[in-house]
């Protein structure tokens, strides 16, 4: 029952994104610390403020504008009005600005009319502007997937931002974007407007992936468990954690994992599924679970199929990766099939099928898209003239010949004959 | 969709307009009652309304009340950043950051009077003949324009009701704002009041020629048009800017035009035909702002916040103490805030990159944040702390420094392989050309499958372990997410083509310089380096050349590595 409750109550941590990036709340140099001061900065001095987020997908962006500003609107429930666009949706100035006076209205309990042409819209936002300047009220415009907004006229943009020049209007523009050069996107006028205020996400170090780790997996003592298995949990994750963390393989498989994509949001699905495997009897984490989350990272596909192919479709692929280490630039069934019988002839194996039988292996193998057509323009000819390529890397290849247990010898060997690894 | 009607009760005194006055505190004894500096600052704003541009002796001037309160007392106000907030008034820092706000209007436009002295020569003059203009202001961005032109414009108005003839009709429209190109001319009919007798087909455009060209139906006033941001108006066929341009040329027309810009050239560009007419637009151009307009410009609006300092210690201080502080604050209080060296350096910064004086006001402000945000930490009490040269350093740094460097040093390590395995391919290029012309001219666009290939290679080099082609394809899209590769649509997998958008030598700058605990790293730096300074000979890692058998590794590595980076 407990183990259960843990479970349920670590993995609606992970997909928390407050929780996730509530973590590093308390330092002082991090991004939620500067845009906190910002924006409180900007409330209370009562000026305009623009701001751009910038930081590789996954890394927290806007999760961390929404922690940012839900506590403001706890702190300062009536100063607030926040209008959320995105640029997939809304990079239409017509479609920003009927959603702008949409969210105006909602916020404001104002009836919105669907009718109202798109200059009623620039007018009304103008308006409720400088009437919430006048009351004190900071209007915060989110705009996500920024480098998008700043396609064709950026007449939003540039309205948005003339708004915010003058005294009697109140707002905080926040752009979110992965692009790095968002702002060498803006027309000269549009980028003269918004101050080149940056905050850059980039992707935890070690220190703080150790935090994270510790702040999500640590089981906190009032959660109405058990509190025996609590301390118990919490003190063999403290051994056993600490135990994990300091582990040579966890860092492996961690740094393999951060290699590729150093994101706070890769690394929790990590967790997630390391999480959810975690065994119900013993109601603790072993390293088990995370190295089987880490095999599913690692899945190759190719290899995968390798393991259902046939062995003369094995031979087929050998004989093709042989041919491309020649430097051979273009072949065909023809010439793959003339590698073949020079295999077997040298080496006199018993798998030598005639060209009929190979052809039907070659036909699963393009089936499969485990090879393909170099081009399509020669439809008309035959399947055997065809110049054709190899759609695995010669790497995949190796582990689906080492996976598979009835491969013959052979086709190792030939393949470790080629200094490859 | 009315929005309801609030009450627009300010909480707190306007610092921005001078329009009210936020002291209404009795005067008790010897000092000087704050409405005299009330006054003094009527005094100021008349000086520009009457048309008299010059920068005037605003604070300085012998008959200034506040002259006569400089003799009287000894102490000067210290610039306190740490001062807290005063019952109801902001503190000194706030006052200051939001008189260096781009949104604030200073009282008078500096470093701009010839300028508006000729706009507003030429509307007096078109004003007096009854004749029309036309005249196009041209500039780069956050040089004043707009700003100027208000002013002219209020000038202008002052000015006619002195003179006594009727006011003209102005309309100020932001061509942005304008759905349709054309829409222009029918908020023209609006404003103007024209739209009287018009016939229901023809076009708003075809109404005010008509109107333009029949001395019936004039109504005596002169019509003054501010067009601003006016490229908006170019279409493909030029009609739009064209039309508008010669309306001012029919034979009755009384319309001034003035249009806003950035492009030097448009007036020639688009309007081709008005000079066989003769009636090509007078052209202003605002030139971006030297470096002592910018230190002028800053250094007046700090100085312009003192009255309000002046004036909010003044109310809320019993007047026994105000004797004592209702000091002055020193006309040098401008440099008390800022050491003149770092306000220099910041105008000459800005001047030096593109003049543009929003840029200065924000590299400011983001100073002053800086200092607060030291103090705020801090633990010392030091009761005058200035902004020095070494904030506005870290606000230049923060606005003009390309993140480039610091996001290519955080990326993971797979991706700074890519990246790497691209510089090297170009290099391999540029050392394959066979002459220099080739090598710039070398478009640097690269096959996905070439890129592969050369990525193997650094790994099997540094010894890290390649990822597979789907995972490759995954990193190479992640780069392009974040702008630092451009890949190119294409239906095969392995044949897209890649093109790098970041500078080469960025990427060796930044993993040169990055040194991580992790070794490969150092020979991915190592290996770069290596490439590049193949020229000069230098053979850090012969094996990779195949020649020599490998070193062995650990702290020949390193040290090789610091080697590379001397």
């Amino acid at each position: 029952m407990d183990t259960e409750k843990a479970l349920a109550l670590l993995r609606s941590r992970l997909y928390d994104p407050n929780y996730v990036h509530a973590t590093f709340k308390s330092s002082e140099e991090s991004n939620y610390c500067k845009l906190k001061f910002l924006i409180m900065n900007s409330i209370s001095d009562s000026c305009n403020n623009s701001i751009l987020l910038l930081g590789p997908r996954g890394s927290g962006k806007v999760a961390v504008v929404d922690l940012v500003l839900e506590d403001l609107k706890t702190q300062h429930p009536d100063s607030i009005s926040v209008i959320r666009l995105n640029g997939l949706l809304h990079s239409d100035d017509n479609f920003a600005l009927k959603e702008i006076a949409r969210q105006l209205c909602l916020d404001h309990q104002l009836l919105f009319s669907k009718m109202a042409s798109s200059d009623d819209n620039a007018g009304f936002m103008i308006d409720m502007l400088k009437e919430c300047g006048l009351s004190h009220k900071s209007i915060i415009f989110v705009l996500d997937e920024f480098d998008l907004f700043a396609q064709g006229k950026q007449r939003l943009l540039y309205s948005l931002l003339d708004a915010m020049q003058t005294v009697s209007s109140q707002a905080v523009v926040i752009g979110v974007s992965c692009r790095l050069d968002a702002d060498q996107l803006l027309e000269k006028r549009v980028r003269s407007r918004f101050s080149h205020r940056k905050l850059l996400f980039v992707p935890p170090s070690r220190e703080d992936v150790r935090r994270l780790l510790e702040h999500i997996l640590y089981l906190p003592k009032d959660i109405g468990l058990l509190s025996k298995y609590v301390a118990e949990f919490n003190s063999k994750i403290q051994y056993n954690l600490q135990d994990i963390l300091n582990d040579k393989k966890f860092q492996e498989i961690l740094d393999s994992i951060l290699f590729i994509d150093g994101a706070i949001n890769n690394l929790v699905q990590f967790l997630f599924r390391a999480v959810s495997s975690m065994s119900l009897e013993s109601g603790l984490l072993s390293l088990e679970n995370f190295k089987g989350s880490h095999l599913c990272y690692q899945r190759q596909p190719k290899t995968q199929i390798l393991e259902g192919v046939s062995i003369l479709e094995l031979y087929i692929l050998v004989c093709m990766n042989r041919l491309e280490c020649k430097e051979q630039n273009s072949y065909n069934f023809n010439s793959v099939m003339k590698e073949y019988k020079a295999i077997h002839e040298a080496y006199k194996t018993s798998d030598n099928y005639r060209d009929s039988v190979c052809l039907r292996a070659f036909e699963h193998l393009l089936e499969r898209e485990l090879i393909g057509f170099v081009d399509n323009k020669g439809r008309n000819l035959s399947i055997e003239i065809q110049p054709v390529k190899l759609l695995i890397s010669p790497h995949e290849l190796y582990l689906g010949l080492k996976s598979r247990s009835s491969c013959p010898a052979i086709l190792q060997k030939l393949f470790d004959h080629e200094s490859f690894r | 969709m009315v929005p309801k009607e609030s009450n627009p009760s300010r909480k707190r005194s306007s610092p921005g307009g001078y329009s009210e006055s936020p002291c209404k505190a009795p005067s008790p004894g010897k000092w000087r009652s704050p409405r005299r500096c009330n006054g003094n600052r009527d005094e100021v704003r008349s000086v520009g309304e009457n048309g008299n541009l010059s920068n005037g002796d605003l604070i300085g001037s012998p008959k200034s009340p506040r002259k006569e309160l400089f003799r009287n007392s000894n102490q000067q106000l210290k610039w306190n950043p740490r001062g807290k907030l005063l019952n109801c008034h902001p503190a000194q820092m706030q006052t200051v950051k939001h008189a260096l706000h781009v949104a604030t209007p200073p009282a008078i436009v500096v470093c701009r009077e010839k300028e508006q002295k000729n706009i507003l020569e030429f509307c007096k003059s078109c004003f007096q003949q009854s004749k029309a203009g036309s005249l196009y202001v041209c500039g780069c961005p956050g040089t004043g324009k707009t700003l100027s032109i208000g002013k002219v414009k209020e000038y202008f108005l002052g000015w006619s009701k002195e003179v006594g003839v009727p006011s003209p009709d102005v309309l100020t429209i932001n061509c942005t704002s304008l759905t349709s190109t054309s829409e222009i001319f029918s908020q023209m009919l609006v404003k103007f009041e024209l739209s009287k007798g018009k016939a229901t087909n023809t076009s708003p455009l075809q109404h005010l020629q008509d109107i333009f060209s029949q001395k019936k139906h004039q109504s005596g006033r002169m019509l003054l048009m501010i067009a601003d941001e006016m490229d908006y108006l170019i279409t493909r066929d030029h009609a739009v800017l064209h039309d508008l341009f010669m309306l001012t040329t029919l034979p009755f027309s009384r319309f001034i035009l003035i249009g806003i810009a950035n492009a030097i050239d448009l007036a020639d560009r688009f309007l081709q035909k008005l000079e066989a007419l003769n009636c090509k637009p007078v052209v202003i151009t605002f030139r971006a702002y030297s470096k002592d307009q910018i230190l002028k410009i800053l250094q007046q609006r700090i100085m312009v916040v003192l009255p309000q300092i002046y004036i909010i210690y003044a109310i809320c201080i019993t007047p026994y103490a105000c004797i004592v502080h209702t000091s002055l604050i020193s006309v040098a209080l401008g440099y008390d805030v800022f050491q003149p060296a770092a306000l220099e350096y910041c105008a000459r910064k800005v001047a030096a990159t593109s003049g543009d004086i929003r840029k200065a006001l924000d590299i400011c402000r983001c100073a002053i944040e800086v200092l607060e945000a030291e103090l705020k930490g801090s633990v010392t009490n030091k009761e005058t702390e200035k902004v020095s040269f070494h904030h506005i350093e870290t606000a230049i740094s923060r606005s003009f420094k390309s993140p480039v460097v610091d996001i290519i040093q955080s990326l993971p390590q797979h991706q700074q392989v890519i990246l790497c395995s691209f510089v090297r391919l170009s290099q391999h290029c540029k050392k394959n050309a066979t002459t220099l012309a080739e090598a710039i001219i070398l478009i640097i666009v690269y096959v996905c499958d070439q890129l592969n290939r050369s990525y193997s290679e650094i790994c099997k080099s540094t010894q890290i372990r390649p990822v597979g082609m789907m995972d490759f394809a995954s990193l190479c899209t992640a780069l392009n997410d974040q702008g630092l590769l451009e890949i190119a649509q294409s239906r095969g997998d392995k044949s897209k083509k890649i093109k790098l958008k970041v500078d080469s030598s960025d990427i060796t700058f930044a993993l040169k310089v990055h040194i991580c605990c992790l070794s490969t790293s150092c020979y991915i730096a190592a290996s770069l380096a290596h490439d590049t300074s193949i020229g000069t000979g230098h053979t850090f890692f012969p094996e990779l050349l195949g020649k020599g058998r490998p070193k062995t590794r650990g702290s020949s590595i390193n040290s090789q590595f610091h080697l590379a980076l001397k």
